[in-house]
């Protein structure tokens, strides 16, 4: 049993081996992050003029293939918004944050945030496969899915490894105690 | 030096294993909400008058906290010809907050949840740049979590590397693995 629990520990690590380093990386990037409410994306006008009689689906379409980074979002119905003559349409891809508001005239306000390596590998970490994505986006959003059963798996098992092999090692169950507590201290303290 | 990086990866390993399995789970939660809706959060609304009064939130957030009622991180903060309305957030925990200037009075609504919504926010929660000092602190532990999984991962692979049971079916998942997600980061990033 142990040879096997042992086995699937080192094949479900080396198969998310990837999504691993790319979690790691993205709480290492949160924490050297600045504080968000002092961040300002960059606002420009643009040139924007969709087909006349369009519908708000269809512009909104049109927007994301003309002001979308990279694998935005397909924007869902819910996401179009439209006030006293405004579009507002909000695009979200890995790459960044886009928010277009066009009144109808010759130029649309486009809100830019566009996201730098850290940013991105921490928006790749985050991927679920919820809901319509660029297809690339939904793949890559499937092997985190897969990780995040790996990942609870490799915690499992590395647990009972070493209950079964090494219990007698004061220092990991000591390591296992201090990592649990801090997670518990943190819980209550911040509830 | 085999039996050293044996005993690093258990270590951390083992240190890392509650935050991991913590981790899973609100990844779970994140990606399969329509199975925990019984775990949304409940809002609760309140009232009070602070005495004296208060002359901007800052001051709001610490004589309603001074009340044993509110802490976290203060977002949204607007002002009209009544008074002001602002947002406090920590994990687990918002507090929608509108003053009126006349009444001193400050009405407070709270939307809290149980384990389940704590242990996600607790998920998207991270950096040093918090007003609360013990989120900032959780927000280093992140960090140290994070750099604890990539030694486990990469001694996990060294290990491997080293065996030869697991080496040739580990070797295809390992591939395979590294192809298909490495090509879909630099693919959703560069397009």
């Amino acid at each position: 049993m142990v040879s096997l629990v042992r086995s699937l520990h080192i094949y479900s690590g080396l198969v998310i081996l990837v999504a691993l380093l790319v979690s790691s990386m993205s709480g290492l990037h949160i924490m050297t992050k600045d504080d968000p409410r002092e961040h300002q994306p960059v606002v420009t006008r643009v040139p924007f003029s969709p087909p006349e009689g369009a519908s708000d689906a269809e512009i909104a379409q049109l927007i994301r293939e003309q002001f979308g980074f990279f694998q935005s979002k397909p924007v869902p119905h819910w996401a179009i918004d439209r006030v006293d003559g405004v579009l507002t349409i909000p695009l979200w891809s890995p790459n960044g944050y886009v928010t277009v508001r066009w009144d109808g005239g010759p130029e649309a306000e486009v809100t830019t945030d566009a996201f730098g390596f850290g940013e991105y590998v921490n928006q790749m970490h985050t991927h679920l496969p919820l809901g319509k994505r660029a297809i690339f986006a939904w793949i890559w959003s499937a092997y985190m899915e897969l990780a995040i059963f790996g990942l609870a798996f490799l915690a499992a098992s590395g647990v009972y490894l070493w209950a079964m092999t090494r219990p007698k090692l004061w220092w990991a169950a000591l390591s296992l105690v201090v990592g649990t507590a801090g997670l518990v201290y943190f819980y209550l303290a911040m509830k | 030096m085999y039996q050293l990086v044996r005993n690093v990866h258990l270590a951390l390993g083992l240190a890392i294993a509650a935050f991991m399995l913590a981790y899973s789970a609100s990844a779970f939660r994140m990606g399969h909400y329509f199975l925990f809706k019984w775990s949304s959060p409940t809002t609760e609304q309140s009232k009070m008058v602070l005495e004296p009064a208060p002359r901007d939130p800052r001051e709001i957030v610490a004589a309603i906290r001074a009340k044993g009622v509110m802490a976290g991180d203060l977002y949204d903060v607007e002002t009209s010809s009544v008074g002001l309305s602002f947002l406090v957030r920590r994990p687990g925990t918002e507090y929608r907050v509108s003053y009126t200037v006349a009444t001193k009075t400050a009405e407070v609504s709270t939307k809290s949840g149980g384990f389940w919504e704590m242990i996600d926010k607790m998920h998207h929660t991270g950096g040093t740049w918090h007003d609360e000092p013990i989120m900032s602190a959780w927000g280093t532990f992140v960090g140290l979590m994070s750099a604890f999984l990539a030694v486990v991962a990469l001694t996990g692979l060294w290990m491997w590397f080293k065996r030869n049971r697991e080496r040739r079916l580990g070797g295809i998942l390992l591939t395979v693995s590294m192809i298909v997600s490495v090509l879909l980061l630099v693919i959703v990033r560069v397009g």
